[in-house]
């Protein structure tokens, strides 16, 4: 009972997830029309250096309304997924997730990308198992992995670098113009005991959000976390789909909590 | 199993800056992608502020292709930075007839690092 229930609410956060990333690409059809910089011609430049098997599949996204129908299908299916119930709708809409990342290059928007494709695998192998007599418990164990180990290895990196330690590293990240960071931030004005305690704060709950599966209530408590640092990472950097994109995997690390 | 590496780099990172030419005269550079303001909103969506996230990972991959001794013009990182540019050019509504972009890389302290310089190209060149 509880890995169904578990299981519906990764299957809906995912359906908004992807209906997000659906709004926001056809919102950009623009830039990659015949006229938009990301255009079939500028793209087909880098034909001849890709491996002669994946030409076909780079091919077929290139034209703007091959990219807009087969866009259309997938948020069609995606926001459909809680309601049709099928391992292979799923699946499906997974493939062509990945199929429309080939003309981005693989990713439009990094890490976010990376853990939806993830959270869409595990949701296909845990409908796909349930079909077959199976439980949905490998596909979401598969999902909750991914998504701690994603807090575990960023937190790694960081802990690594005395720079972060010392809250050097964030402040330049809140200065840098490479990042969109919030005109708040952009300024320099931040104490530096502030980014001090920010930093030691980050780094220490992602390297300790592996404890969440121990419990239940640390599992709440860790997921609950995450939520806000997401969302404090989206009003001052600007990265809005990471919030849904890590949800939809919250479900699944709790089941994981509750399993052990 | 992806691999994660969420703002692990900050020793140097890549900046895009045009100048147009009005009647001869070498106009000052400026910021092709400046920083967008996030609306309460954004939360939902936020196409641009998304968008501009793209072209700084091409920024990355254009600086990757080039050390594969590629001729820039050949790769597709390098047409895309040049029509952004282009179309931020035109979005000046300014009476300019040529326009030149160069990448440099920037470290904390500030010091910058050219690493490519455009020729000039025609307004309506694509």
């Amino acid at each position: 009972m509880i890995e169904e229930v578990a299981f519906k609410w990764t299957e809906l956060f995912l359906a908004v997830s992807l209906l997000q990333k659906t709004i926001e690409m056809f919102l950009l059809r623009n830039e990659f029309s015949c006229e938009g910089p990301w255009s079939e011609k500028n793209l087909l430049k880098d034909l001849s250096r890709l491996p002669a098997w994946y030409r076909g599949l780079y091919r077929a996204v290139l034209p703007q309304k091959n990219y807009l129908l087969l866009l259309s299908l997938h948020g069609l299916l995606a926001v459909s997924m809680p309601f049709l119930s099928s391992g292979w709708i799923n699946l499906f809409v997974a493939v062509t997730f990945f199929v429309l990342l080939q003309r981005w290059r693989g990713a439009f928007n990094g890490g976010s990308d990376a853990i939806t494709f993830a959270a869409l695998l595990g949701c296909s192998m845990a409908r796909l198992s349930v079909e077959f007599g199976g439980s949905y418990k490998i596909g979401l164990f598969y999902i909750a992995v991914i998504a701690i180990m994603s807090y575990f290895l960023a937190g790694l990196v960081k802990a690594k670098e005395q720079r972060w330690w010392a809250g050097k590293a964030l402040g330049l990240f809140l200065k840098s113009r490479y990042f969109n960071s919030h005109r708040f931030f952009r300024s320099g004005t931040l104490p530096r005991v502030l980014l001090i305690a920010a930093s030691w704060g980050v780094i220490l709950f992602e390297l300790l959000f592996p404890l969440s599966v121990l419990a239940p209530p640390l599992a709440i408590f860790f997921c609950g976390l995450a939520l806000l640092f997401h969302i404090t990472n989206w009003w001052v950097f600007g990265l809005n789909r990471f919030v849904l994109s890590w949800l939809a995997t919250y479900p699944s690390i709790l089941l994981l909590a509750f399993s052990v | 199993m992806p691999s994660w590496r969420f703002f692990d780099s900050f020793d140097r990172v890549p900046l895009l800056q045009f100048r147009v030419k009005e009647g001869g005269d070498e106009g000052d550079w400026q910021e092709a992608l400046p920083p967008i303001h996030n609306s309460v909103f954004s939360i939902l969506l936020s196409p641009k502020s998304n968008l501009r996230f793209r072209y700084n990972s091409t920024l990355e991959h254009l600086l990757r292709d080039l050390e594969e001794e590629v001729p820039a013009q050949d790769l597709s990182s390098y047409q895309i930075i040049k029509a952004l540019v282009l179309q931020r050019a035109e979005a000046l509504d300014r009476d300019y007839g040529e326009v030149q972009f160069r990448v440099f890389l920037e470290d904390a302290s500030r010091d910058q690092q050219l690493v490519v310089q455009s020729p000039w190209y025609q307004k309506a060149e694509r």
